[in-house]
């Protein structure tokens, strides 16, 4: 059974590798036949070189010298309409890319520059892999165009919310552009896809071309809340419960009961004041003695949550002291950015 | 119209507070009200129904803020006519410890009757109290307040004004939305004690922030 498997593996391997061996060895004699001027014997080994691209045998730089090979093996082999889509195709796979004019004669070059004049493409360059803190450091993208055109650039999330615009104006052949890593509010974006979208400036139509980042949030230290008191005090000392507890919740209830019976005759002569007031009165009485009753039922070793007020409060301060300082932590953490593989969307040509 | 806006503004700044975790409270409120007017030997009383809300923030050591609210009151019984109630404050003060509160500051105070209105501008220093009856979560409260330098339109020889206030809170923890049910009596003394006026409520308030 392992043997047919590990031979499966190697008939695999090996035919990959011949297609490999077989995608640059076309390239090798169609660039021999074209020198020959054999264009007709040229053009079929460079559309199989380029076929063989699509499992990734020849390197971008090999499908560009077999484009540019391949249109001037079609221009002197009189297919005209065949040599303008292999150019259009070339400068849709990067408009920074020129048929070497020492190689190629005029009637080549001024082809492609025809075309390049009226094929809308973008290309970027930026570092694959980016660490950036937000609002200190710069994600840096460089963007080509073909064309001279008035262009939006934006952050979006890859569900399409706008997050950040970044340029709007014309781009005539680059432009330099910096992320600072912020949303349009001043936040740190949230861990995700988001896409660098190339526009037409001015319309809501759909991107020219997108360029996916992945953003991670590298880990950060951050602290620990502070024990709740009902375990210990802020100090960090066990509480012990303390047997006046259950008096002071009753006592707490009772004299304001007490004082809103008496409150009529305190400050003013009370003498015709309203008996709804006793319905206020019963009901913060009733609740000192659920308070009272309550403390009594949870006197069991351990049980604190009759700690006096101020502890409580100490600690909600230094709950919340702690919750401020990590989420300015989480707020400065380190964003990772991978760049992903490109799209043009929808170039829309002129 | 008027108290509908308010409100709405104490709801839309207590949904603000909550999202913002504020360390400021608005709370909005609506009471019962009577109020008893006794003048020559006779006595009237008045009652309706009062709408408000308050908004406080803490500066520091400091508490500043201010409140308002209004309502219709109609007579229950004796011969003083339906009137307009309506009332407003500001307030700065501080925590000399985590219990007690004292506050000081302008309270106005008006009751319109068709077209004339008498006014009552008063200073008050209001001290308060609160105890836990359960943790934060259920708290008790009394209040005592007393004015000073009180002045009234049209003019009338204002006496002793004081008043006092008590009631339960309780507190959604760790959500920072509470309730509060209390008691409040105010009573004024006026033309040398011939005349009183003596105004209570029983007050329902929802509040959002660290009150």
């Amino acid at each position: 059974m392992y043997r047919w498997v590990l031979l499966a593996i190697l008939v695999a391997a090996g035919g990959r590798d011949a297609a490999a061996q077989s995608g640059a060895e076309l390239l090798t004699r169609g660039v021999q036949a074209y020198q020959a001027l054999a264009f007709a014997e040229a053009v079929p080994l460079l559309q199989e070189s380029l076929a063989q691209d699509s499992i990734g045998v020849l390197s971008p730089d090999g499908r560009a010298q077999a484009l540019c090979y391949l249109a001037a093996a079609q221009l002197f082999g009189h297919d005209h309409a065949g040599a303008t889509e292999t150019f259009r195709a070339l400068v849709r796979m990067n408009p920074r890319l020129r048929p070497d004019k020492l190689i190629f004669p005029p009637q080549v070059t001024d082809l492609f520059l025809e075309v390049y004049k009226s094929t809308r493409a973008y290309a970027t360059e930026a570092a694959p892999e980016s660490r950036l803190r937000p609002g200190v450091d710069r994600l840096l993208v460089e963007l080509y165009g073909s064309l001279h055109d008035d262009v939006s650039v934006a952050i979006a999330r890859d569900d399409g919310t706008a997050v950040r615009k970044l340029y709007v104006g014309p781009i005539m052949d680059s432009v330099a552009l910096a992320w600072d890593g912020l949303t349009a509010a001043r936040a740190a974006p949230a861990e995700g896809r988001y896409l660098l979208q190339v526009t037409a400036a001015g319309t809501d139509g759909p991107p020219w071309y997108e360029l996916p980042l992945d953003i991670e949030r590298l880990p950060v230290d951050t602290l620990p809340w502070p024990a709740a008191p009902d375990t210990v005090t802020p100090t960090g000392t066990p509480l012990v419960p303390s047997d006046h507890d259950a008096d002071r919740s009753l006592a707490a209830g009772i004299v304001p009961a007490l004082f809103v019976v008496a409150l009529p005759g305190l400050v003013a002569r009370g003498t015709h004041s309203t008996g709804d007031r006793l319905l206020v009165g019963a009901t913060i009485g009733v609740a000192g003695v659920i308070g009272f009753l309550v403390h009594r039922i949870r006197r069991s070793p351990g049980d604190v949550r009759g700690i006096d007020i101020s502890t409580r409060e100490n600690w909600r301060r230094r709950l919340a002291a702690v919750q401020a300082e990590n989420a300015a932590r989480r707020a400065g953490a380190t964003l990772l950015i991978k760049v992903g593989h490109p799209t043009a969307v929808s170039p829309g040509d002129q | 119209m008027r108290t509908f806006c308010i409100v709405v503004a104490s709801a839309l700044g207590a949904t603000a507070l909550a999202g913002q975790q504020s360390p400021g409270t608005v709370h909005g409120d609506a009471a019962l009200v009577w109020s008893r007017n006794d003048s020559g030997g006779q006595s009237s009383i008045v009652r309706g129904f009062v709408a408000g809300g308050e908004a406080r923030l803490p500066i520091g050591r400091l508490i500043v803020g201010g409140g308002y609210r209004e309502g219709a009151l109609q007579p229950v019984s004796g011969t003083s006519a339906g009137r307009d109630l309506a009332e407003g404050w500001l307030f700065l003060g501080g925590k000399p410890w985590h219990w007690l509160e004292l506050t000081a500051g302008p309270f106005i105070r008006t009751y319109t009757v068709d077209l004339s209105t008498e006014r009552w501008v008063l200073w008050q220093v209001r001290a308060r109290a609160e105890a836990p009856i359960e943790g934060l979560r259920l708290t008790s409260y009394v209040e005592f307040w007393r004015a000073f330098g009180e002045r009234a339109e049209p003019a009338i020889a204002a006496g002793r004004v004081q008043g006092g206030e008590a009631g339960v809170v309780w507190r959604a923890l760790p959500n920072p939305i509470w309730l509060r049910l209390g008691y409040r009596v105010d009573d004024a003394l006026m033309n040398g004690g011939s005349r009183s006026e003596t105004m209570e409520g029983i007050t329902l308030t929802v509040g959002v922030g660290d009150r």
